[in-house]
C-alpha cells in the first residue's frame, strides 16, 4: 500500500487520502487505520468515517487543532495495520425476484439481452462484499456487479423506491434500507429489515462482511412480511 | 402532563444537539439545525446548550400545555400568542396549566426554537432524542409532530425571569432580516478543480435559495458552475456544512440531516460559525459566500462562543 497522504477538509475534520485502487485489501488497511486512530483517544475526536478510498476524522470544532491534529493522525497512519478478515461474517439476505416485486427485472433483462431467469441466475450466484456504508442510513455498498448486468440508471428517477427493494444502478447493485426516491432499476425485493435503530450496528452488515442474495417465490416473501 | 398538538405547523420537529458516533452506518447526526439559537432557547428555561427543543419552521405550531411550565422561544422571530395575547419574545415565560401557546406571522427568519423546562419522555435512540425525519427514528416516533399529537413531559419549572441580552438580540435580528446571508467558507478538496471564470462566480453570485431546500440541504440557484476538467469522483465522506456542485452546476450545502457519503466535487465547507445561519434561510432568500481560512474559521468560532459566554451568564 503506498503511504496515504492527509488533508485538512474543514475547521473540523481531516481527511485521510489513499491512492491506491479500491480493492478489499484497501478497505481492510481504510479500517486498520480508522481502528488505530479510534484506539488513540484523541483530544476532541468525535467518529471516524471510512469511504472506499478515504477516511474522514472528524473531530469537535472547538477543540480542533488542524496542526496538531494533523500532527498526531500522521504519525498515527504511519505504523497502521490492516485488519484480517476474522470478524466477517456472511449474510443470506432473501429476495423475491417476482415482477409483482420487480418492475425493472424486464427492462434489466432487455439490456442486457438475458432472460428474467438469466439475471435472476447471474444476480444470486455471487459473493458481494461491504465495502462501505453512506448515502442512506444503512445503505451498503457493495462489490461490482457482473459486467452482464451493468445497466445505466433511470433516465427519469422513481419519487419513491420502498424499502428493501433491490436494486441495479450503473455496475453496483444495492438494497434500499428504507424509503428513498431513486433512479436505480429494482430487480427484486428482500423482506428483512435492513435497519434495526435500537442495535449498537444499526446497519444489516459493516465492511468486509459478505452478502449473498438467496431467490425465494412471492409465496415466501409474502409470509415473511407477516 | 403532556404537552397536546393543537396545530402542528410545517415541520415541528423534536431536536436535541444531534447524535454522535453512527456515520459510518450512513445515519447522519440530525440534531437542531440552528445550535446557537437552540442553545438560547434553553438558557431562557435554565437548561444547557443542546438539550431537548421543538424546532419550528416557517409555520409554527398552535400548543396546549396541560401543567405549569416555563418556556421559552428564539431563533425565527414570530409573533408568539399566549391564550390569544401577545408576548414578548426572547424572554422567558411562565405558563399557567391550560394555557394555550400560538406562533402566529412569522416576521423574519425561518426556524425557531422552543425549549420548555420540563422533560420530554420520548425514547433516546443512537444516544440522541433528535428526529431522524429520513429513517424514521427518534423524537415523535421519527416523524414531524401532527395535529392531536401528545408529548409526554414530565413537569418541571423554572423559576428565574430571563432575556435574551439585546445586543445579542439585535444582532440576530439585523442577520435575519436581510433575506440575504453572507456565509464564510473554506476550501473543499475539489475547489482548485473550478474553472478560474467558475471561482469568481461562485464567490460574486447571490444564489437564491431553492423551495427544494430541507432539513437534508440548502438547494441553491444561480449561475451555473463547472469544472476546469471532468472529474471521476469515488464516493467520500461529507459533513454538515459541505458545499457539492452536482453536474447540474448548481451548489447544494449539506445540512445535519444530510447525507453522510456524497459523489459530487466539494468546492467548499461552510465555517461552524456560520453553520446555524444557513438554518434561518427560506425559499427565495438568497445567500453568497465568502473566502475564509481554516484559522480564521476557528477564530470566529472562538469569538462567537465567547460572546455567548459572556452575554449568557446565570
Amino acid at each position: 500500500m503506498s503511504q496515504p497522504e492527509l488533508f485538512i477538509n474543514s475547521d473540523n475534520s481531516i481527511i485521510i487520502e489513499f491512492d491506491d485502487a479500491i480493492s478489499l485489501k484497501l478497505t481492510r488497511y481504510i479500517l486498520g487505520v480508522k481502528l488505530s486512530i479510534e484506539k488513540a483517544k484523541l483530544e476532541g475526536f468525535v467518529e471516524a468515517v471510512p469511504a472506499y478510498d478515504s477516511l474522514l476524522i472528524l473531530f469537535d470544532a472547538e477543540t480542533f487543532h488542524p496542526e496538531r491534529h494533523w500532527q498526531q493522525l500522521h504519525s498515527i497512519v504511519k505504523t497502521a495495520q490492516p485488519i484480517d478478515n476474522r470478524d466477517s461474517q456472511r449474510y443470506v439476505i432473501p429476495v423475491c425476484y417476482d415482477l409483482e416485486v420487480a418492475p425493472d427485472l424486464p427492462f434489466v433483462a432487455d439490456h442486457a439481452g438475458l432472460t428474467t431467469d438469466d439475471v435472476i441466475q447471474l444476480h444470486s450466484e455471487q459473493d458481494y462484499p461491504v465495502y462501505m456504508l453512506g448515502f442512506l442510513p444503512g445503505f451498503l455498498y457493495l462489490g461490482e456487479l457482473k459486467s452482464q448486468l451493468h445497466c445505466p440508471r433511470r433516465s427519469a428517477p422513481r419519487a419513491k423506491i420502498e424499502a428493501g427493494s433491490v436494486a441495479i444502478g450503473g455496475s453496483q447493485t444495492g438494497i434500499y434500507p428504507i424509503d428513498s426516491p431513486g433512479g436505480w432499476h429494482i430487480i427484486g425485493k428482500t423482506p428483512m429489515k435492513m435497519l434495526d435503530v435500537s442495535a449498537s450496528n444499526p446497519a444489516i452488515a459493516k465492511p468486509l462482511d459478505i452478502i449473498t442474495f438467496k431467490p425465494i417465490g412471492l409465496e415466501e416473501f409474502k409470509q415473511y412480511e407477516h | 402532563m403532556s404537552i397536546n398538538v393543537l396545530k402542528a405547523g410545517l415541520q415541528t420537529t423534536i431536536q436535541d444537539s444531534g447524535r454522535e458516533g453512527f456515520r459510518e452506518y450512513g445515519i447522519a447526526s440530525n440534531g437542531a439545525l440552528d445550535e446557537y439559537s437552540q442553545r438560547m432557547a434553553n438558557w431562557l428555561v435554565g437548561k444547557s446548550a443542546g438539550e431537548t427543543t421543538l424546532e419550528i419552521t416557517q409555520i409554527g405550531p398552535t400548543l396546549e400545555f396541560e401543567a405549569d411550565m416555563t418556556i421559552g422561544v428564539t431563533g425565527a422571530n414570530f409573533e408568539i400568542l399566549v391564550n390569544d395575547q401577545p408576548q414578548t419574545t426572547n424572554k422567558t415565560l411562565q405558563l399557567k396549566a391550560g394555557d394555550v401557546v400560538k406562533f402566529g406571522k412569522l416576521y423574519s427568519g425561518a426556524r425557531a426554537y422552543l425549549a420548555f423546562s420540563g422533560q420530554l419522555t420520548t425514547d433516546t435512540i443512537m444516544g440522541s432524542q433528535s428526529t431522524n425525519l429520513l429513517a424514521g427514528f427518534g423524537g415523535n416516533r421519527g416523524l414531524a409532530l401532527k395535529d392531536g399529537d401528545r408529548l409526554n413531559v414530565v413537569s418541571e419549572i423554572f423559576n428565574q425571569t430571563r432575556q435574551i441580552p439585546e445586543a445579542l438580540q439585535q444582532e440576530h435580528h439585523h442577520n435575519l432580516q436581510q433575506h440575504h446571508l453572507i456565509v464564510r467558507f473554506t476550501q473543499g478538496r475539489e475547489f482548485d478543480l473550478l474553472s478560474d471564470e467558475s471561482r469568481n462566480v461562485f464567490l460574486q453570485t447571490n444564489y437564491q435559495v431553492s423551495s427544494s431546500s430541507s432539513r437534508m440541504a440548502v438547494t441553491l440557484e444561480g449561475e451555473n458552475l463547472a469544472l476546469g476538467d471532468d472529474l471521476s469522483m469515488t464516493t467520500v465522506p461529507i459533513v454538515a456544512g459541505t458545499v457539492q456542485l452536482p453536474s447540474h452546476g448548481q451548489p447544494i450545502i449539506t445540512l445535519a440531516d444530510g447525507q453522510t457519503t456524497g459523489g459530487y466535487p466539494r468546492i467548499g465547507q461552510v465555517i461552524s460559525a456560520d453553520l446555524s445561519l444557513l438554518a434561518q434561510l427560506k425559499p427565495n432568500d438568497s445567500v453568497s459566500f465568502y473566502p475564509a481560512t481554516i484559522a480564521q474559521a476557528h477564530k470566529a468560532l472562538m469569538q462567537k462562543e465567547q460572546y455567548l459566554k459572556t452575554l449568557l451568564t446565570e
